[in-house]
């Protein structure tokens, strides 16, 4: 997989043509849980502005959702607006300000074999990824000045736009706006259907040829009960005294059985030699 | 002994009442065991009200032994070949046979409720965290315990936790804990690897595997032994009572 992923990251440095790009989404091979309820994982854009020549250089991440009829993310001198989540109504309204960082070293790129090291999982993450969204607590909190990333809505599609900003504070380079993504929604855990739905082959089975059985059994009990019955007792003194009558009686017996007995003794008795 | 049974036909009838004193012994044993779950998949079926399985398992401990003593009293009837043993036997053996169709039948059918990745997955989200009720506490040790022990999550995987509306969630904000902390990967002393590579669901630091087949496993090994086995058992049994009835008029 993280050859794959390699590969995949190689594929993007190799086209440069910088303002054709779009920020990425996360692999989802690599971050499963992309994008979440409230959270989208962008891919940091190595390599993508040019060299790294730029000294000074910052990057900013501008997030917008979809139904926002504005997408300026400079004023008229190049320089990045400071729009922030809440004035934007959580981009709705225009494009705020998500996150800042700086240039990507693109000759150092998060090497993702080494993710199972876990001496580089936390700074292959941090290099690799940032994630819009992760910043629970922002908004309430009234000391915090830095720049807010505050969950987004569930269900809203979004797109975002990385630009470079040089020493000056002016806008160097831009990237396009990235595909729209959409967060997930939340299905409600009532409305899960819990109906069985079809019967197993086997309890079908073992229900239908078990009560047949019992059935078969019980006739059979009965007819033997009875024809013993109706046979009168031949264990009485009648037999001992006249045993090849008895013999005989007691042969005409199961043969009577046979005849009063279910297929299944039938066919079972028939062929039975009397003794 | 002309006219008075046939050999022939109580050496069948004693052959086939030592194969039933076994299997009702093995039953018995068998029975035991799925009825002190040793998967420990007890609470999840009682939570739901659809513990009869074990129910079906408690019946068939009952049949088993009862096949393993009328075993013994069938072939003490037939070398005696009195009819008044005979026919006890055969009263108490349909009796017996009657209620080991129940535990098969009992068994089988409530497995088919279980045997259902919803039903278990509305459960765990209905009660994972809610300390509120004793189901909850109960279910949320049962989920810690499976999830730890078999390295897996939620139903069919950590998505389970993230899609639907749950007691977790309700309690955790997605951003810090998308599932619970038990579906990271852990090393030998259960310490978690690494926090956040769980968190962004790094397939490296997550179990990715649901906890399902686990589950539906156990369930799977009490139904088969419990039905399966006393099915079969029937079958046979149904064989020596036939011969036993056929027996019986020869006397």
């Amino acid at each position: 997989m993280s050859l794959l992923l390699s590969l995949f990251f190689f594929g993007l440095m190799d086209q440069l043509c910088t303002t054709q790009i779009k920020p990425q989404i996360a692999n989802r091979l690599f971050i499963t849980n992309n994008p979440t309820l409230t959270t989208i994982a962008l891919e940091k854009p190595f390599c993508v502005f040019g060299s790294d020549s730029c000294s000074g250089c910052n990057v900013y991440l501008y997030g917008v959702d979809v139904a926002s009829s504005g997408l300026a993310v400079v004023d008229d001198n190049g320089v990045p607006l400071n729009s922030n989540f809440q004035r934007t109504n959580g981009g709705r309204l225009a494009p705020y300000k998500v996150a800042s960082f700086g240039l990507p070293n693109c000759k150092s790129p998060p090497q993702f074999d080494n993710a199972q090291d876990l001496t580089q999982i936390a700074n292959i993450l941090d290099k690799y990824l940032v994630r819009i969204g992760d910043n629970v607590t922002c908004l309430t909190d009234p000391n915090y000045l830095g720049i807010c990333n505050p969950p987004l809505s569930e269900g809203t599609t979004y797109r975002f736009r990385y630009i470079l900003v040089n020493s000056t504070g002016k806008m160097a380079d831009q990237t396009l706006w990235s595909d729209s993504i959409t967060t997930r929604t939340v299905k409600d855990m009532s409305r899960i259907d819990t109906w069985p739905g079809r019967r197993s082959g086997g309890m079908i089975v073992i229900t239908s040829i078990l009560s047949v059985l019992v059935f078969l059994l019980l006739a059979a009990f009965a007819a033997a009960v009875l024809t013993s019955m109706m046979g009168g007792s031949p264990t009485g003194a009648n037999a001992t005294m006249h045993e090849s009558r008895t013999t005989q009686q007691a042969s005409s017996e199961a043969y009577s059985g046979v005849l009063r007995g279910s297929s299944l003794e039938r066919e079972r008795y028939v062929p039975k030699p009397q003794a | 002994m002309a006219g008075k049974g046939s050999s022939g036909v109580a050496g069948l009838i004693i052959f086939g009442n030592i194969i039933i004193l076994m299997a009702g012994l093995a039953l018995f044993a068998e029975t035991i065991w799925a009825t002190t779950d040793p998967y420990k998949v007890y609470s999840i079926l009682g939570v739901t009200g659809k513990d009869d399985v074990f129910a079906g398992g408690w019946i068939a401990i009952f049949c088993g032994f009862c096949f393993f003593l009328l075993g013994i009293y069938g072939i003490v009837a037939a070398i005696r070949g009195s009819r008044t043993m005979v026919m006890v036997y055969l009263i108490l053996m349909l009796i017996v046979y009657i209620f080991e169709c129940a535990s098969c039948i009992t068994s089988f059918t409530h497995r088919d409720y279980m045997i259902n990745s919803n039903v278990i997955l509305k459960q765990m989200l209905t009660y994972y965290t809610d300390t509120s009720t004793a189901q909850g506490k109960e279910m949320t040790q049962v989920w810690n315990r499976i999830m730890l022990e078999n390295r897996c999550c939620g139903i069919s995987g950590p998505k389970d936790w993230v899609a639907y509306t749950s007691t977790f969630r309700a309690q955790f904000s997605e951003e810090k804990a998308p599932w619970p902390f038990l579906c990271c990967k852990r090393d030998a002393n259960f310490v978690i690897v690494n926090e956040e590579g769980c968190r962004v669901g790094h397939t490296d630091y997550i179990n990715t595997q649901g906890c399902f087949d686990h589950i539906s496993h156990a369930i799977n090994s009490y139904t088969w032994g419990i039905s399966w086995f006393g099915f079969a058992i029937l079958m046979w049994t149904l064989l020596v009572m036939l011969l036993t009835m056929y027996y019986y008029m020869t006397l």
